[in-house]
């Protein structure tokens, strides 16, 4: 069964129309095609790789953009209209052209063809106010959302129905899913807070602090080839942790002045910080040193 | 049902298509006589009698260490699946961020049969909530315990 409602399988939905009020609603295509784009200077609220298509996704005020030639040129992903502002994008595991967006008015929508379509995935979550998302590492179909005052939800049909799990940490700006070893379940999920990382085993046992980083955190990712490795951005700079995020050493930061506002590292090991104004800076050893994206 | 009338027959609609309406089977009585038994001589000294787990238990010990968890509603044994539940018996378990690398749960299986840890899971489920039991019961549905002899 395709999980998208795409105009040209649409008959194969009709006779599962008695339960269409309780499907996820598709919002139609609304005819914005793909276009070239310069990111705005806004600060890069989202990152996500598409690793299929060698895609770098970014989000913020203005949207989402798309690269495949490591930030020289955008293209829009186009979203719904009034979808409003992003607040995390995430790819699933082992995608194929999959794309999830949630944000503080639109909840979380997922979208199977690079924006000519886009599922509305609100159903079973409190409210449309989702503030971090998280796609798990190696389970195609598992996705989390945070709703700020109630809680981390998780989804295990692609956002069709979701599970309330726990409160999650107070303030959760990011949040990411790892595939560390050691779990009781199947990963690890790591949350950027107002004060720290906190993190918990998947089965949501046990939330505790990840070492001992103070204040806002505003970027945090690790790197799919080496779980134990994360990154965290704070005021207080860049911060890397070998052993699960146990331990934090600085690092290099970009070379700017305004703050990261997002951190992502892809497969293929380069690392990315999303800034203030829109700037993208990349690196590929570790954070040691960095380059303007697109440059 | 507290749900609005409509909203409850579309949902109880989709619960019936997907085949899950039920609840969680009743626990056999026997198996949770035999678990408790088991639960009194092999657990109790650390997860205390009553399963209320050791104080502090969600921080490390002075040996860098979590301590025993509660098996009650304020612990997390309620979010593992069966087939968790039967492995980490079995196996023993450790926390990766200890800072020690011995198993501080120990391993089971050279001591109690399969019968007795699949019992000792069945009594913890006694322990435990109804909405527990039942998210328990669901999370166990393709991760249940393992099918070995006696
Ligand atoms: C020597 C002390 C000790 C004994 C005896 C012991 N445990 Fe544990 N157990 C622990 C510790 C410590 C942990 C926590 C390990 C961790 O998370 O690092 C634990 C964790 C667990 C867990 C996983 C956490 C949870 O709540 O799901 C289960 C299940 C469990 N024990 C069941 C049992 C059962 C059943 C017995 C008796 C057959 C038993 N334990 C006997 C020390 C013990």
């Amino acid at each position: 069964m395709p999980e998208t409602n795409i105009p040209s399988r649409k008959a194969a939905w009709l006779p599962r129309l008695a339960l269409a009020a309780v499907m996820p609603a598709l919002i139609a295509g609304h005819g914005a095609a793909a276009q070239e784009a310069e990111l705005a200077p806004t600060p890069i609220e989202a990152m996500a790789y598409d690793a299929g298509s060698k895609a770098l996704l970014v989000g913020g005020q203005n949207g989402l953009f798309r690269s495949t030639d490591e930030g020289q040129t955008w293209q829009t992903v186009p979203l719904p209209p009034g979808a409003g502002e992003i607040a995390a994008t995430a790819v699933p595991a082992r995608s194929d052209n999959a794309i999830y967006v949630a944000g503080p008015d639109m909840g979380v929508l997922r979208t199977d063809d690079r924006g000519e379509s886009w599922s509305n995935l609100n159903s079973g979550l409190p409210n449309p106010h989702v503030t971090a998302l998280a796609a798990h590492s190696t389970q195609p179909d598992t996705v989390y959302a945070y709703v700020p005052e109630t809680g981390i939800y998780r989804s295990q049909d692609a956002g069709k129905s979701w599970k309330m799990m726990d409160r999650g940490p107070e303030g959760t700006s990011h949040l990411i899913h790892t595939n560390m070893e050691g779990s009781m379940e199947s990963g690890w999920l790591y949350a950027a807070t107002p004060d720290g990382t906190r993190v918990s085993m998947d089965c949501f046992c046990l939330w505790r602090d990840a070492g001992n980083l103070s204040g806002p955190i505003t970027g945090l990712a690790f790197d799919p080839q080496h779980p134990k490795h994360l990154y965290a951005a704070s005021d207080a700079g860049l911060f890397k942790s070998t052993d699960g995020g146990q331990e934090w050493i600085k690092v290099s930061s970009p070379p700017i002045a305004a703050a990261v506002t997002s951190l992502m590292m892809a497969p293929t090991g380069v690392l990315y910080a999303g800034a203030d104004e829109g700037e993208i800076f990349k690196s590929s050893d570790g954070a040691a040193t960095w380059e303007r994206a697109g440059e | 049902m507290n749900r609005p009338f409509v909203a409850g027959t579309l949902v109880a609609i989709t619960i019936s298509t997907a085949g899950a309406a039920e609840g969680p089977p009743r626990l056999e009585s026997e198996q949770i006589e035999l678990g408790r038994k088991v639960y009194g001589q092999y657990c109790a000294t650390c997860h205390g009698s009553r399963g209320e787990g050791a104080a502090n238990w969600q921080e490390q010990n002075d040996q860098g260490e979590l301590p025993p968890p509660p098996h009650g509603p304020e612990g997390h044994t309620w979010r593992h699946a069966d087939a968790a539940l039967y492995h980490t018996i079995a196996k023993g378990w450790r926390d990766p961020f200890n800072k020690t690398d011995r198993l501080t749960m120990p391993a089971f299986e050279e001591i109690l049969t399969p019968d007795e840890i699949r019992a000792v899971s069945t009594y913890l489920k006694t322990l435990w909530t109804e909405e527990q039991r039942q998210f328990q019961w669901e999370q166990s549905e393709d991760r249940p315990f393992p099918n070995e002899q006696n």
